[in-house]
């Protein structure tokens, strides 16, 4: 069962290799929650990702990774030892039949064990290669070694956040793997659109973690232009950029709120909440009006009258009170808040899906909907080769017998 | 010699994309587009410019210094959808595109009768793509908001930044809608090719709230199974030590240094030379590296702060240690290595003149992502668009005009 065409699915008639590690795993977890056929190819002694944490019940085991469970979610596990010749030939015989393979390897590893697009493209003209590296493919840096605090300086990320007076912070959750994912999932999907609509042909993907990471920042901040153009550098500004008011985070009794007033209409619902609930006037003065950068020269005297405001209240009263006066206001939330959140809820993010080991969890969903072909997971990440008799026997035709020979020879 | 303006050869040549879109998360996604040849067409109202149309911030003069970047490659026309006008016109643009992309407020898209169940009656094979905050239906489809403000409610600003410092929500940095901008595109050309196989359009819903909540992941499963609420740690990792930012030498300089596994302390400690403490066993495991971590980070930022941040890149990474000092704009521009791979592409800036831009960081290799100028005034390209595509004779473009439907 190679494919499985659906109008439902979007990606159904798609099959994935996915050989990657930290900066891609997100990649295959997208392909396969709309539809994909992935096979997560694991080293014959588990992927590493299933040693990292957080674990369920903080119980160090490889079956119990939250973190392999999340990211490797509807994909299938076989196991394949590509240092071993016939591991290899395994591996061809498999891009016979697939769509599309994603690696992370240091440039070079692949093309050193004859695994590199040249020679697979022989085998599979169709095929798309994703390769997704710290610096990319080709470059002086190229051999260069990262993870995601590296790419977070190297991208220029690092130094616009953080407090003024802080040290350059990177983002949490590691956003720079994240991000990579995202733009390879874009490409591959433009490298399949364009196989099946014109060429015919697959075509190789180099994504660079440095490149993909500045990019939505320089695209998002437009610091580069500035730099080159008039000689402002920028600099971290904590939670308030200044310069506009407000646009940023104010202290709640139990956390913090952001607050961005563009329009003059939203900063007039704003003026107009707080000095219905504190009577404190100053604040619907006329000079304050209009545009958020209006009131740059303003923000110490109004910090000091919404802060006093702000801390009184709890962040969530603040955002659902604010919103009604149309306010934009959000709160910020941990993962506590996101659990009970009625429009989650709504969204029908969360899913309950059952595992061997740990049992079930409710999982975070996919994060576009799609009514007509969702996305959605259909089952909990595998467990270390639970696919390999599926897979080499049912599909590719070897007998239980040999299986049992590929084991014990360390092929899988 | 004429800009390049437009790429009109790529992967999607031919399909015709209406961008109704504004401040980051939907622009981002046609600019992608827009590089692999898709006319993207961006439709705007003079009477209500949008805000990355001005100069806050950074302040270049003539536009906001963002909007010449997220307009590249793409067309402009002007028109007020507040008008019924303006609405049957949109329907007839709608007629002949193949995508339509928004980002406003659910009301705002209900009121103008440019909703996903209106137009897939004028045109059944057209890909609709919503953008929205937290979501066209649902409690909070009300609510207004923005990508900084999306980075708070997702969880992720509460992630962000040292223990000792407010949740991070950098202004000038919406992480939400530049996740949404790198994804879209993909789930166009998925939805596109799915196209080709029904016959059929589809709506694509892509809350910024979903963008950033799914960014976090195992944080998620991590209170569900242990009730643990995770909590920012700066450049710390739960796992690894050394992992942080150090001072170096100069106003602001700073370097990453990382160490994953005992090689990589081993090299380390080999690079930073004859220095004592290195030697201590209290470091020679990562235990014992985590347990003693603030004065292991003091240490090491008493040797880099006598180093300059470049410096200790290079001798970290000679030794496979994986460093990276921390860049500016400024250091990007000049980085060797993004030079060496054609990162940056020459753009020209109305009044500004010449600088670097970037295409797209996805290197495809046989369709490679191209380059077009940057920056349009609304209703740049009404002629082609409504005289060429649309057929509208000129007298009709100049009396809608006057009536400030095509304003």
């Amino acid at each position: 069962m190679a494919t499985m065409q659906n109008e439902q699915m979007l990606l159904g008639a798609y099959r994935v290799l996915d050989l990657s590690d930290e900066k891609g795993v997100y990649c295959g977890k997208l392909l396969a929650d709309y539809g994909a056929d992935v096979l997560k190819i694991e080293p014959p002694q588990g992927d590493r990702m299933r040693w990292r944490g957080p674990f369920f019940h903080d119980d160090v085991d490889p079956e119990k990774s939250l973190y392999w469970l999340h990211f490797n979610t509807n994909k299938r596990s076989i196991t394949l030892n590509l240092e071993h010749e016939q591991g290899r030939h395994i591996l061809k015989r498999l891009i016979e039949t697939a769509d599309v393979l994603i690696e992370t390897f240091p440039p070079g590893y692949m093309k050193s064990l004859g695994l590199d697009y040249e020679a697979l493209k022989g085998i599979n003209p169709g095929l798309v290669m994703c390769s997704i590296t710290p610096f990319g493919q080709s470059g002086p840096r190229r051999d260069w070694k990262s993870g995601d605090l590296v790419n977070a300086a190297i991208s220029g990320m690092a130094h616009y956040v953080g407090e003024p007076d802080g040290p350059p912070v990177r983002f949490g959750a590691e956003q720079s793997f994240q991000t990579a994912s995202n733009y390879a999932f874009t490409g591959i999907l433009f490298a399949l659109y364009h196989r099946n609509v014109t060429s015919g042909r697959g075509q190789y993907i180099d994504i660079s973690l440095q490149e993909t990471y500045a990019a939505l920042w320089n695209a998002g901040g437009g610091m580069v232009q500035s730099a080159v153009l008039i000689g402002v550098a920028g600099a971290r500004a904590g939670n308030r950029p200044g310069l506009s008011f407000p646009y940023g985070g104010f202290p709640a009794r139990d956390g913090w709120v952001l607050i961005c007033c563009v329009d003059p209409g939203q900063w007039d619902a704003l003026a107009q909440w707080i000095a219905e609930v504190t009577g404190e006037t100053e604040i619907l003065d006329d000079m304050y009006k209009g545009r958020m950068w209006e009131r740059g020269p303003y923000q110490d005297i109004l910090e000091r009258i919404v802060d006093n405001f702000t801390q009184e209240r709890a962040m969530e009263e603040l955002m659902v009170e604010g919103q009604k006066r149309s306010v934009p206001v959000f709160s910020v939330r941990t993962v506590k808040e996101m659990m009970d959140c009625p429009q989650l809820a709504h969204l029908d993010f969360f899913t309950e899906v059952d595992h061997p080991v740990v049992g079930t969890l409710k999982y975070p969903g996919v994060p576009a909907f799609i009514p007509d072909a969702p996305g959605q997971i259909r089952a909990s990440a595998p467990l270390l080769g639970q696919h390999n008799q599926e897979i080499y026997c049912e599909e590719l035709g070897f007998s239980k017998e040999q299986l049992g020979i590929l084991r014990s020879g360390g092929i899988i | 010699m004429a800009e390049i303006t437009r790429v009109t050869s790529g992967i999607f040549e031919g399909i015709r994309i209406i961008e109704l879109g504004m401040n980051y998360g939907i622009p981002f996604a046609g600019r992608i587009l827009a590089a692999q040849g898709a006319e993207v067409i961006m439709v705007e109202t003079s009477k209500l410019p949008q805000v990355l149309r001005h100069p806050p911030w950074i302040g270049l003069a003539g536009s906001g210094a963002y909007f010449p970047d997220l307009s590249a490659m793409k067309l402009s026309i002007s028109l007020d959808l507040r008008y019924p006008e303006g609405q049957r016109i949109f329907k007839e643009l709608v007629r002949i595109s193949d995508v339509v992309t928004e980002n406003f407020s659910p009301e705002a898209i209900t009121e103008w009768g440019v909703d996903y169940e209106t137009l897939k009656e004028v045109n059944p094979r057209l890909i609709y793509v919503s953008g929205p905050a937290t979501g066209v239906s649902g409690p909070f489809r009300h609510f207004r908001g923005y990508g900084l403000m999306v980075a708070g409610l997702c969880g992720l600003a509460a992630l962000t930044g040292t223990p000792d410092s407010p949740p991070q929500a950098p202004g000038l940095m919406p992480l939400p809608d530049a996740l949404l901008g790198s994804l879209t595109p993909g789930l166009v050309a998925a939805a596109l090719e799915w196209r080709e196989r029904t016959g059929r359009g589809t709506h694509i819903e892509l809350p910024l709230y979903l963008a950033g909540v799914t960014a976090l992941g195992p944080h998620i499963l991590d209170y569900v199974a242990n009730q643990r609420i995770s909590e920012r740690m700066g450049n710390r990792d739960p796992y690894f030590a050394p992992h942080n930012v150090y001072p170096c030498q100069g106003e602001d300089r700073w370097c990453a240094i990382t160490c994953f596994t005992d090689d990589q302390w081993q090299a380390f400690c080999r690079v930073i030379g004859n220095l004592e403490w290195p030697k201590d066993p209290k470091f020679a495991t990562l235990q014992g590296r985590k347990q003693n971590e603030d004065e292991l980070d003091r240490l090491i930022g008493e040797w880099t702060i006598h180093q300059k941040a470049e410096d200790v890149m290079e001798m970290m990474q000679q030794a496979d240690v994986p460093a990276g000092m921390v860049q500016t704009a400024a250091d990007l521009v000049t980085d060797p290595h993004l030079m060496a791979r054609n990162y940056w592409r020459r753009t020209v800036h109305p009044i500004h003149g010449p600088h670097p831009n970037y295409s797209v960081p996805i290197g495809l290799s046989d369709t490679p992502f191209q380059w077009g100028c940057t920056s349009r005034t609304i209703g740049e390209h009404n002629q082609y668009v409504y005289g060429k595509l649309m057929g509208m004779p000129e007298e009709e473009i100049q009396k809608l005009a006057e009536e400030g439907v095509l304003v």
